[in-house]
């Protein structure tokens, strides 16, 4: 087996107190957390600092580790007698230690009921893995609900499955497949999986939770007389009463067209349009509009 | 291969955990979560005959054990770190609804 040094790894001496192991243990954690750090061994290096910390702030395990002495890390040890006593993970036999991690050996001492050394440890049930994944869907699958393939890396096998997506889901939406992660351990249950869903971004629709927007884009005199446009959807396109006097920014609502049919809205928010060049006889007529009318959309003093 | 549709449970308001069952899905104890009530960061829906909550909990509460773990973090500050997870999720919620008002010439720029 091979020695590690805990102390050295939190980087504290070995008559730090248990206030100075966990500030140094703190310290260490926010500069290697792998959501905060970029280094490629920011993983492999929390977990040491966290494999350290879990036997430091623990006496018993603190003094267990102590009675090994001070050799040079990484060199072989063999541990004192009493520890097949204590910690020995299912009454393994310590003649035969190649392969066994010290923290794994740590890690199994007050595990059993009581939990103290000397003591007869009986197996937990422990819970299988959780997993968290994410998959991301097309907004039309998410209205429609969809079913998506998972293939996960469960130890050393790979494990695919088949999951129904309900109807009407959103951005962010958060689902919990019960029992379908890792293989729980001495009877503990079985882990789950928490599969985050993302949509897609779309070429013309934009999510709102379970409402849908896009820009409707309207010329002058169909947002002034009022018309009827045809207009997209996630099923197909349908038809749209512009009411006459319909001015930019407003929201027209089509009932139900979001992404869950009970109880979502698709909106159109409607942008009045202008033709870039104008011909002759379209120059006339705003020419005329502008003379005859008496709209003012920047108020009357200006 | 396992190719058998599994059912899944979406977590949102739509759907109830008991005290049990969210202190196993997110590794800490009832009496734990117990005193993340007594602490005003965690409401529950209902607290007879057990405390039930709604599901929308268990990412933010998922998150904040986990931080509790990776920094040993005592269960105050969990309660803090709950109130602002769900802050930011709150947040988050209000961008997305304003950038679904914005139209797409002006996203893209």
């Amino acid at each position: 087996m091979k020695y590690k040094d805990y102390y050295a790894i939190l980087g504290v001496p070995r008559t730090a107190s248990l206030d100075d192991i966990k500030k140094a243990y703190r310290k260490l954690a926010r500069t290697h957390h792998p959501d905060m750090s970029k280094a490629p061994d920011a993983e492999v290096r929390f977990k040491e600092i966290g494999e350290a910390y879990a036997t430091l702030k623990d006496t018993t395990k603190r003094a267990a580790y102590d009675e090994l002495g001070h050799p040079a890390s990484g060199a072989d040890f063999r541990p004192p007698p009493q520890w097949q006593q204590d910690f020995a993970p299912g009454g393994m036999s310590f003649d035969d230690l190649d392969g066994v991690d010290l923290a794994d050996l740590l890690a199994a001492m007050g595990q059993g009921r009581g939990g103290q050394r000397g003591q007869p440890r009986q197996a937990m049930p422990i819970k299988g893995q959780d997993f968290e994944t994410s998959v991301t869907i097309p907004l039309e699958q998410a209205r429609h609900g969809t079913s998506v393939n998972l293939t996960l890396a469960d130890g050393a096998q790979e494990r695919t499955l088949q999951v129904t997506i309900p109807p009407g889901a959103s951005q962010d939406q958060k689902l919990r497949l019960r029992g379908q992660g890792g293989k729980g351990r001495n009877g503990g249950p079985d882990g789950d999986i928490y599969l985050h869903i993302k949509l897609a971004p779309h070429a013309v629709f934009r999510p709102d939770h379970h409402d849908l927007y896009f820009d409707l884009l309207l010329a002058p005199w169909e947002a002034a007389l009022g018309a009827e446009v045809e207009v997209p959807t996630l099923d197909a396109p349908v038809l749209l009463t512009i009411p006459p006097g319909t001015r930019s920014g407003r929201k027209l609502r089509l009932r139900g067209r979001g992404l869950a049919a009970d109880k979502s809205d698709l909106y159109a928010i409607v942008h009045i349009d202008v033709p870039a060049t104008l011909s002759e006889r379209e120059r006339e007529l705003f020419q005329e509009l502008a003379k005859v009318s008496h709209f003012m959309p920047r108020g009357g003093n200006q | 291969m396992n190719h058998a549709s599994i059912e899944s449970f979406t977590l949102d308001s739509t759907e109830v955990m008991t005290l049990t069952e969210l202190a196993d899905c997110c590794g800490m104890s009832p009496a734990e979560l117990d005193e993340l009530v007594d602490y005003n960061a965690l409401v529950p829906l209902t607290s007879l005959p057990e405390r039930a909550f709604s599901a929308h909990w268990l990412t933010p509460m998922r998150v904040a054990a986990k931080l509790r773990m990776d920094f040993d973090l005592d269960l105050f500050t969990v309660a803090m770190l709950l109130e602002k997870l769900i802050q930011i999720e709150l947040l988050e919620r209000q961008v997305q609804a304003l950038q679904a008002l914005v139209p797409s010439h002006l996203r893209q720029s």
